[in-house]
């Protein structure tokens, strides 16, 4: 009997302890797969950042610091990169973390098959990547790449277990083995995911005993499941709602500026288009603050570059004040009244935090302003991708571009530099000689401060040239209850729980 | 034979509705190969995704490939989840069944117990107020209601958790929204049945000979009057359905049924087949089940 | 699929409609015409169905006048003025994104109005059709109808109508045809049963004899024999025709933002539904209200012109 009443108690508190120690996380949408190279997508990187190291991570102000290599050298001539690992490091399925892991991971993601967004940050820059010794790696590039190390920080880089390359292969996203401060326990598709600690984490072991992650599609049921203690951090909270919470006691608020710029690119190999008079005057016709104020509020800065401020090599040059009087002239002067303009506008639906309400904002000032205007919303995002990058193109689109390596190269080359016009994420088809050779050539600068004045340059060309219609950089806010500290936000708005704790 | 018979009547129509399926979704606009490669595949990733889906040969190629599979319960894979149709479907199932029989549950608690008040007080305002309750519970858009659920009991009252899955408090909300509905057509049902059931013969000898009205009522008029209520829960079925693809969708039960919406949205087209074939089987066959089990009841009675 | 006491069947079987009742002491009825009809009585005598009467007419009222009621124009607004509770100003409040949400709800009256009514034109149209020819022709028409018939309801309603979307793509034509084809079965049964039990009658056949034509004789007699029931049907789809329609463009397949259909404007609402309740509140109101109407007319017809229901 007294046993049995141990035993009980036991299980109870045994009970009560380990729920307490679990960490309840809501994701808005599904996750694609638990592997680092095959995706970017956020959600995801929610749970992959608790399971994996790379070779470096970032801090939360957006430096690049040692992760799983204690240190580094890079060579003169910046083609050459050799790190020393730290010993002792152990994968989650018990075998060592050395050279050969590393090699085994890169090798894998440079693979000519492997083609995705993720591998798209190294292959062009990584051309090999050799043991040279237990604990020692070297890796060469094709020319000198000053981001290199941010970019060894992206999720893309985190480091893979061989052994499990070996045995899962492709389905290595279903089985997650790393070396991070939390390993994977179940997955539940659509459903949920469960984390356990991983006691012989190189660091010590983490604070909390679970993670668990539920994926609640409805934004409205995953703040009212915080509200009601049945979850304890939410994501991408929208800015009305954190309005509404920010009385609650139990809740706390955290604000995170990203590198995330919004803006509307313009279909740049359309008439009228094609005329910058044309691309300042709606730069000018719409109210860009009074909208950022209406729906996010005052703090946040009205877009001055195509970078965000915490993005390395941002510089700010200035902002497109509303003046619709200044509008109908420009627009006079490229030979057009306002009534001869139609756009047709599309944007996704719940891709980006308020992204549709942003983009009927922006359309009712156009309208306003005496522009017609034809507004698509998607509700799928990938078809948007599809519809809207590949087999057709609106004359205006919403996008969000964030640098996960908040470096300049991450925000300019992809969506600006004339290699990448007309495809993914360049679909204003922006492509100037002079822009394009500053941003290769900052590549290869070897100081800092060649390289801040190389980007100065190609943002003070591109905000002059107005391919978009600049909005604004957009801060992340994350949620969570008061009894959970330490929740990190990278400006990456990558989410980390390296060190949450939970009373 | 009358089983038999029904049976046999449920094969072509479930034929048809493989059919029906197959040609629909062929026809939803969208290529699912480049939506599985997704946006930055290059042209050859597409090409081999599609040849590997098999979806280059000829339409009807595939559509016998598709029966057989279907006759093997090989209903293919999720493009988006990647794991068997039929394991998503049946991973799903049990919870929407569990929501169905809560909201049957409540549907016909309520219902039978409203019917029955108002058929014996006959006339009066309960009377009348089942006949609104009624009207009203099919009238109501099932997303409203459910929202105004959540925000009263769950958010503003704190009673209830808002959505999710775990706990019997997590049934509460969806089963009550889901089962207020059928609740007022079986409330009108059960009244009208058991007025005409009063009147019958046998109900007046009974009460002739001096048997209590309670009595009455238990041993005679329930039974009898219950055995359309039966039919009609076989006939609420369909809607009952349809109500629960949106209640599952607002409180985030992980049913069957929400995944439809999900699953044309992501253009997964084998999902999309899998599941509307899943669920026009158990429609076919619950009916059948409830028209054989009220033929077996009451073999006396005839069709209107 | 066989089904008891089907309101519909019983009322397609009766489907004698009420006359003028015979004054059975010789001497003239003085009353006027409205308070004779037995039917036209049953109508009025019950407040619950001029109370859905009433809301019809309102809501065909506020379609058709809307663009003459509504105080601003329901797709621009501004952002400064978004999610305002109601007030003197905006006796509905303002939306995401400043509109008014009272000028949207009417022209959403529009909307619903147009939807509901295409719809049970295509649900009618189709299934008057092929319930008469299954009536009529009997056998292997009969049976394919009757298949058919079967199939269509072997599809839960949504399921049917989603599917239809995803081929159509959402918009409002879409889901007018997607809704109009699942209203099909229950006329289409209404009609073959009432053709079955009219094309048995002598006159029938005698005028077949005469050399009538079939097409015309069965469409005279069907509509004159389960006109009723159709009213009662029409009514009733119209109801669920608007709530189905809503329920789309709710779940996202329907008619998309920002056109103001009730569902599409829940479905922006959705999001703010802590913030700013009264956009999903009040428009869900509307809907609500909307088949309430219908749907208490549809069943005060039934009522009235089936002579067995008539309450003593």
């Amino acid at each position: 009997m007294k046993r049995t009443i141990a035993m009980l108690v036991a299980l109870v508190l045994g009970f009560g302890l380990a729920q307490s120690g679990t960490l309840r996380v809501l994701l808005s949408s599904q996750l694609s797969t638990l592997e680092p190279q095959n995706t970017t997508d956020t959600d995801s990187a929610a749970v992959r950042y608790q399971i994996y190291n790379g070779l470096l991570t970032m801090t939360a102000s957006g430096q690049p610091v040692a992760d799983l290599a204690q240190s580094w050298n890079i060579s003169d001539d910046g083609i050459t990169y050799t790190f020393t690992l730290r010993d002792g490091v152990k994968f989650h399925d018990g075998t060592p973390l050395n050279a050969a892991a590393v090699v085994a991971t890169f090798n894998r993601l440079l693979e000519p098959d492997r083609n995705t967004s993720g591998t798209a940050y190294f292959k062009p820059i990584l051309a090999s990547v050799e043991e040279v010794s237990e604990l020692q790696v070297r890796f060469r590039l094709f020319e000198p790449f000053a981001p290199f190390l941010n970019t060894l920080a992206l999720s893309t880089g985190h480091i893979m277990s061989p052994a499990a390359i070996e045995q899962f292969g492709e389905s290595y996203g279903e089985h997650p083995i790393g070396t991070g401060p939390y390993r994977f326990v179940e997955w539940v598709r659509g459903e949920r995911l469960v984390l356990e600690r991983f006691d012989d984490y190189f660091d010590g072991p983490a604070p909390l005993a679970r993670i668990e992650y539920r994926i609640v599609p409805e934004a409205s049921t995953r703040v009212a499941l915080l509200e009601t203690g049945e979850a304890d951090v939410i994501l991408r909270v929208s800015p009305d709602e954190a309005a509404r919470l920010a009385d609650n006691g139990h809740i706390v608020l955290e604000t995170t500026p990203t590198s995330r710029v919004m803006f509307l690119a313009i279909n740049l190999t359309r008439a009228p288009f094609d005329d910058v008079r044309v691309r300042h005057a709606l730069n000018h016709a719409v109210d860009v603050r009074g909208i950022i104020d209406a729906l996010i509020g005052p703090d946040v800065a009205q877009a001055d570059s195509p970078l965000a401020p915490n993005v390395f090599g941002y510089a700010s040059i200035k902002t497109y004040e509303h003046d619709e009087q200044l509008a109908r002239e420009l627009l006079a002067e490229a030979g057009y009244q306002p009534g001869d303009i139609t756009i047709n506008l599309w944007s996704p639906n719940g891709r980006y935090v308020q992204d549709a309400t942003l983009t009927q904002a922006v359309a009712q000032e156009l309208e306003d302003f005496g522009i017609h205007v034809n507004i698509r919303l998607f509700g799928d995002f990938a078809e948007y991708l599809v519809t809207g990058f590949i087999e057709d193109r609106g004359d205006m689109m919403l996008v969000g571009w964030a640098p996960s390596s908040l470096e300049a190269e991450g925000g300019l080359y992809q969506i600006l530099h004339g290699d990448r016009a007309g495809q993914f994420a360049n679909n204003s088809g922006y492509n100037n000689p002079i822009v394009n050779r500053l941003i290769e050539e900052a590549r290869a600068e070897t100081t800092d401060e060649g390289r801040i004045a190389k980007y100065a340059e190609a943002q003070e060309i591109i905000m002059e040239d107005a391919p978009w219609i600049f909005l604004y950089a957009q801060p992340v806010i994350t949620a969570h209850a008061s009894n959970v500290h330490n929740v990190i936000i990278l400006p990456s708005e990558q989410l980390v729980l390296r060190t949450t704790t939970k009373e | 034979m009358y089983v038999l018979r029904r049976l046999l009547e449920a094969v072509p129509v479930l034929i048809a509705v493989t059919f029906i399926v197959f040609v629909s979704v062929r026809l939803v606009p969208g290529d699912p190969a480049r939506t599985i490669a997704g946006p930055e595949a290059g042209d050859a990733t597409v090409e081999a995704i599609r040849k590997d889906l098999g979806l280059d040969r000829p339409v009807l190629a595939q559509y016998v490939t598709f029966m057989a599979r279907i006759s093997t319960g090989d209903l293919g894979n999720s493009y988006y989840y990647k794991t068997p149709v039929l394991q998503e479907v049946l991973r799903r199932f049990p919870a929407t069944l569990y929501l169905a029989a809560a909201a049957i549950v409540i549907s016909l608690v309520i219902g039978i117990g409203i019917g029955t008040l108002s058929a014996v007080m006959r006339g009066s305002l309960a009377d009348r107020g089942t006949l609104i309750f009624a009207i009203a519970g099919v009238s109501m858009p099932s997303f409203w209601l459910a929202l105004i659920l959540i925000i009263v009991f769950a958010v503003n009252l704190g009673w209830l958790p808002a959505g999710g899955y775990g706990t019997w408090r997590h049934l509460i909300l969806p089963a009550l929204t889901l089962g207020l509905f059928g609740a007022g057509t079986i409330a009108r049902f059960t009244r009208s049945s058991i007025l005409e059931v009063l009147q019958q013969d046998y109900v007046r000898t009974a009460r002739s000979k001096g048997l209590r009205f309670r009595a009455v009522l238990r041993k005679h008029v329930l039974r009898n009057a219950l055995i359309p209520v039966i039919t009609l829960l076989g006939l609420q079925l369909g809607a009952f359905l349809s109500r629960a693809v949106v209640t599952e969708t607002v409180f985030g039960w992980p049913g069957i049924a929400r995944v439809t919406v999900t699953a044309v949205l992501d253009r997964d087209f084998p999902l999309i087949q899998g599941t509307v074939l899943w669920l026009a089987l158990v429609f076919i066959v619950t009916n059948l089940v409830v028209d054989v089990l009220y033929s077996l009841i009451d073999p006396r009675i005839r069709y209107a | 699929m066989h089904s008891p006491n089907e309101p519909a069947e019983r009322l397609a079987a009766a489907s004698t409609v009420a006359t003028e009742p015979e004054s059975s002491s010789g001497t003239r009825d003085k009353r006027p015409w409205y308070r004779q009809d037995s039917t036209v009585r049953t109508l009025l005598a019950d407040p619950w169905t001029i109370l859905g009467a009433v809301i019809v007419v309102g809501f065909i009222a506020i379609a058709i006048l809307a663009p003459w009621l509504a105080p601003s124009d329901p797709t621009r607004g501004s952002v400064a003025l978004r999610l305002k509770p109601p007030s003197t100003e905006y006796w509905f409040g303002t939306d995401g994104l400043g509109r008014d949400l009272l000028s949207r709800l009417l022209y959403g009256a529009r909307l619903s109005a147009l939807i509901g009514t295409l719809s049970v034109v295509v649900s009618g149209g189709i299934g008057i059709f092929l319930g008469a020819i299954a009536g009529y022709a009997g056998g292997w028409a009969d049976t394919i109808v009757g298949r058919t018939v079967d199939t269509l309801l072997a599809f839960p309603g949504i399921l049917l109508a989603i599917l239809i979307l995803a081929i159509l793509g959402p918009g409002i034509n879409s889901v007018i045809l997607a809704v109009g084809i699942f209203g099909v079965p229950t006329y289409a049964r209404v009609v073959r049963a009432t053709v079955m039990s009219v094309k048995q009658l002598d006159f029938v056949e005698a005028a077949g004899a005469l050399g009538a034509r079939h097409g015309v004789i069965l469409m005279r007699h069907v509509m004159r024999n389960s006109w009723a029931p159709i009213i009662v049907l029409t009514s009733l789809n119209f109801g669920t025709a608007v709530l189905t329609a809503s329920a789309l463009s709710f779940l996202g397949v329907g008619v998309q933002p920002p056109s103001p259909e009730w569902g599409a404007i829940i479905a922006e609402g959705r999001q703010y539904i802590r913030v700013a309740p009264h956009i999903t509140t009040i428009t869900g109101l509307f809907i609500f209200v909307t088949v309430l109407g219908f749907n208490l007319l549809g069943d005060g017809l039934r009522d009235a012109l089936d002579p067995r229901t008539q309450s003593k």
